[in-house]
């Protein structure tokens, strides 16, 4: 048997260990290794292909690993066939036994793990009320509306008390209210049974509205990890910076250096960023359009560049301002407050502040 | 605008409708009131039924042990093909259905090539090898196993076994199709929830896999009663069925007789279409229970 990293009884439900997978000549997980924690809300978060439907898979058993080691709880679960792994899962389209009433449908795990009768009614129905699809036992899948459907396969994944429960883009076959409702519902039923949720998706809004961690993956890696706000103020490479909302991109060169700032040259003009920096160095920095502070022209600070503006694009809450800044394309949103942006017509110059604290420093080389 | 709408298309729909529609009342409404009147009256030596109102014709294929046998022979061969035609059928279906569809079109249309040559020139084809002098018999004679001939044609076996390989492709093609059409996430959900392989089919497979395999046993069966040319070729003399009693009657000219034999017949299909629709329940899969 292969050597595994040694699993500390500590609070971790799911376990990868340098876990590889190939399709022929594609590799959909590339060496990953990765802990979540007990009780967390978990997203694998990534462009399709980006193999996180793959890591669900693995951990449920429906693939196995090339390489590597995958673990629920304590158990190395490599050799352990799907229907014996403490798991339950919430597919994409549901997948409802048609054939089975809603009861049946939640009572089938139970069921098939010889739960007697009588105990299974009474889970049920608890499992129902959970949803609050009380009433709606005796119905048949295709009777009930998509946010009815989708409520009862996740009482029948609850109903089973699993070590982890996997969900496989469940809110994406749901409309844009439905979803929204569905993503405050699912993450309040995971505080309140505490479950360990291992939430797949591409919608990087769903990944940083409910979840307690986010997995960025690409290419089979995970390229980073951490609580929503970590990934999305400090972004570690281009990819994930744009991929979860925009940013601007700006490759500098470094012309000085301060105690713990340095001064940086791009071709929007001159910047302080944070970190001391050799001179001569080539830097890719990202600031989201949020963090663009536009002043008047002409007032010259250190920090401070000066942009044409090209458009203005209302959006109610906010307006999208494009701008060019010496070639450099930049764009900022501005709260429409009192004094909104529409005091910048197209072709007029306004001063961009950059705040260092928000111009972050990505890994890529330019 | 929506009324007008709906009122149009039910307007079309009644004219796509109408000709087969005439077409069947005409061509078999009306032919099977005739005959069910025909039934019910004496025979005649010149008509097709003499002027008299009788039920006697059903009276004695209800109290002759004779018609007994036969209706019960009719079944037994019936259930025999449907139950060998079923397990061989699902299986072979279940290992066609996750192929590779190149694949799968090749092996379903090796299958279909037999249906291409006559159920004539197929059941000479059966008694060449079963036949007294026949490969089987020749063979086991040359090897010594066995001294005289075996007597394997004029049996149930060999009418079995004759439209069994006639009607195995029927099923096959039924259940491939329903089995394909079975989404692959389920049998991942019924493994979630600690189901094993075994369960999972029965459990899901199956009954999902009812409309395929209702479709299948109905034809196989409805096929079984009406096939003539297998029986009297492979059956003989000794081995009738229902539907050589008909032919037998319409033989010697007993029209009203025969039709009587020929509603049994079609009241055993639709009991035992009932019963294959009652058991199998294939509009579950449609979740209305």
């Amino acid at each position: 048997m292969s050597e595994f990293v040694t699993v500390t009884p500590s609070a971790v439900d799911v376990r990868f260990a340098r876990v590889t997978k190939r399709y022929g000549d594609t590799t959909a997980v590339k060496n990953v290794t990765l802990d979540i924690p007990r009780g967390s809300f978990f997203s694998l978060l990534g462009p399709s292909g980006c193999g996180k439907t793959t890591m669900l898979r693995l951990i449920a058993g429906f693939e196995l690993p090339d390489e590597g080691d995958v673990f629920i709880r304590q158990a190395h679960v490599n050799d352990i066939p799907p229907y014996r792994r403490d798991f339950a899962m919430v597919f994409q389209n549901f997948a409802l036994f048609p054939h089975l009433t809603v009861a049946d449908n939640v009572a089938f795990g139970l069921r098939m793990s010889g739960v007697a009768r009588a105990e299974r009614a009474a889970a049920v129905a608890n499992a129902l009320a959970l949803v609050k699809l009380n009433g709606f036992a005796d119905r048949f899948p295709k009777q009930l509306s998509g946010g009815q459907q989708q409520r009862v396969a996740i009482a029948r994944a609850i109903v089973m008390k699993p070590a982890v429960l996997l969900l496989d883009e469940p809110l994406g076959a749901l409309d844009k209210n439905l979803r929204e409702a569905m993503q405050v519902e699912l993450r309040s039923l995971q505080r309140q049974l505490d479950l360990t949720m291992v939430f797949v998706t591409h919608d990087q809004e769903e990944a940083l509205t409910m979840s307690d961690a986010i997995a960025v993956m690409r290419n089979g890696v995970i390229e980073q990890l951490g609580a929503p706000r970590e990934i999305y103020e400090n972004p570690a490479t281009e990819f994930i910076a744009t991929f979860l909302g925009a940013s601007n991109l700006i490759e500098a060169t470094v012309t000085g250096t301060g105690t713990g700032t340095s001064l940086v040259t791009a071709e929007c003009g001159n910047m302080i960023v944070n970190g001391q920096h050799p001179v001569g160095a080539k830097l890719k920095l990202a600031i989201r359009p949020e963090r663009l502070l536009l002043t008047q022209a002409g007032a010259a600070e250190p920090g401070m560049i000066e942009a044409l503006v090209r458009d203005v694009v209302y959006r109610g809450m906010t307006a999208q301002v494009y701008l060019d800044c010496g070639g450099q394309p930049l764009l900022a949103f501005v709260q429409n407050t009192a004094s909104s942006a529409l005091d910048w017509p197209p072709g007029s110059r306004v001063g961009v502040r950059m705040p260092a604290e928000s111009l972050v420093l990505l890994r890529d080389k330019p | 605008m929506s009324r007008r709408f709906q009122l149009t298309r039910s307007s079309a729909g009644l004219a796509l409708l109408a000709p087969p529609l005439v077409l069947f009342l005409l061509f078999f409404v009306a032919p099977l009131l005739s005959l069910f009147w025909a039934s019910l009256h004496t025979a005649s030596d010149n008509e097709l039924y003499g002027p008299t109102l009788t039920t006697a014709h059903y009276a004695t294929i209800v109290t002759d042990p004779f018609y007994h046998t036969i209706i019960l022979r009719t079944l037994g061969t019936g259930a025999v093909i449907l139950l060998l035609c079923l397990v061989l059928g699902y299986a072979t279906a279940y290992v066609l259905a996750p192929l590779p569809p190149r694949r799968r079109l090749l092996l379903l249309a090796l299958l279909v090539l037999p249906l291409m040559v006559s159920n004539v020139v197929r059941a000479y084809g059966w008694i060449a090898i079963l036949g007294r002098q026949g490969l089987v018999n020749s063979l086991l004679r040359n090897t010594g196993v066995i001294e005289r001939p075996l007597v394997l044609l004029n049996s149930f076996e060999a009418v079995s076994f004759g439209l069994m390989t006639i009607l195995l492709p029927y099923m096959v093609i039924s259940v491939t199709n329903t089995l394909m059409a079975i989404d692959a996430q389920y049998k991942e959900a019924a493994q979630s929830l600690r189901a094993s392989p075994v369960r999972t089919f029965v459990h899901v497979t199956w009954p999902l896999s009812s409309p395929g395999v209702a479709s299948g046993m109905l034809l196989v069966f409805l096929l079984t009663l009406s096939a003539y040319v297998t029986i009297t070729l492979l059956g003989g003399p000794r081995m009738k069925l229902l539907v050589s009693l008909v032919f037998d009657q319409v033989g010697a000219f007993r029209w009203p007789f025969a039709a009587a034999l020929a509603f049994v017949l079609l009241g055993l299909a639709l009991a035992a279409g009932g019963l294959i629709l009652a058991i199998l329940r294939p509009q579950r899969v449609q979740g209305k229970g």
